[in-house]
């Protein structure tokens, strides 16, 4: 089990190794994802504001003390 | 010849590489060469086996949207983890990556270990050079199948783009190795930082567009929307750190308050 873990840790860091940049990348593909049934044409400017929101929250987290 | 995929590649790799090979250059210097050698040839192996089974897997068997949906959620990572720390390091927020630096640390803590270092294999020695030739490879591997199979447009194009891509990766490692050889020094002449924080772009650039076509969106110019999310990540960087280096000006003007307890 502990070995799991520390794969799954090890697996974590290499691709992500932040937790914001993570779930926000997630929300903004399941988003994009639900309007592009709608509106394939406007979406990929959805898509790139929610990852631009997610970069910006992300550096704001590293500089709140 | 896919260059798009053959540069993209090869920036990629290069950083990787130029990360690698430092670990190698201090194990080779500072324990002995045999030890070196032996690590980084025990991971080429690995990361030779690893291709082999995996891309060949990839290209046959998985549909090319799922593909490039799954590979371009990957590449946002990657890219959005590089920015962040390119641009916290433009902004003066967090140290530089110093190759330099990098080579007299490592080279100060094998140092430390003590005792005799011996000509025959060394097992520190070995399992760094293999560990750090390993990490930084997958992550050229990773970069090599991902951008060779989600550029092409048909089933037939990807192993096209996966020698592309593989060819972009090979030319950077030779670079680096070339550069090694004539310099004799940690390629303390690259600006790591500069290369990063393009490599990052570039990430993001092309996970954002490979995503988006896996679910179905419809970019504005076709292929050609790769260059304005470029552009416009480039944009939002520059908005980023001007605003982060305003944030560590005034910090820095502050005089020191203590602590509120929060």
């Amino acid at each position: 089990m502990n070995l799991l873990a520390r794969w799954i840790k090890a697996i974590y860091n290499f691709l992500v190794g932040d937790m914001r940049i993570l779930i926000g990348t997630l929300v903004a593909l399941v988003l994009v994802a639900l309007c592009a049934y709608v509106l394939p044409g406007g979406t990929g400017l959805l898509f790139f504001g929610l990852l631009a929101i997610t970069l910006t929250l992300a550096l704001r987290h590293e500089i709140t003390p | 010849m896919a260059w798009v995929v053959f540069f993209s590649a090869f920036a990629a790799s290069f950083v990787e590489c130029v990360e690698a090979f430092t670990i190698v250059l201090v194990v080779g210097v500072t324990i002995n060469w045999r030890s070196a050698l032996a690590g980084t040839a025990a991971a080429l192996l690995i990361l030779a086996a690893l291709v082999g089974i995996f891309g060949v897997a990839l290209v046959q068997w998985v549909p090319l949207d799922t593909l490039r949906l799954v590979v371009g959620a990957i590449l946002i990572l990657f890219g959005l983890k590089w920015l962040k720390k390119a641009i916290l390091r433009y902004a003066g927020l967090k140290a530089l990556h110093d190759e330099e630096a990098i080579y007299e640390h490592e080279q100060a803590e094998i140092r430390a270990l003590g005792g005799q270092l011996p000509e025959r294999i060394n097992r520190f020695g070995l399992v760094l050079a293999l560990k750090s030739v390993l990490l930084e490879g997958l992550e050229v591997a990773f970069i090599v199948i991902t951008f060779g199979v989600s550029a092409a447009h048909t089933e037939a194009a990807k192993s096209a783009g996966l020698t592309s891509a593989a060819l972009g990766a090979l030319a950077a490692v030779l670079l680096v190795i070339i550069i090694g050889a004539l310099a004799h020094a940690p390629l303390r002449q690259v600006p790591e930082n500069t290369l990063k924080f393009a490599v990052g772009l570039m990430l993001t650039t092309f996970g954002t567009f490979w995503a988006g076509e896996g679910l179905g969106v419809v970019w504005w110019g076709a292929d050609a929307a790769i260059i304005g999310l470029g552009l416009a990540y480039l944009a939002l960087a520059w908005l980023l750190i001007t605003w982060l280096r305003g944030y560590a000006r005034h910090s820095a003007a502050l005089p020191a308050k203590p602590s509120t307890g929060r």
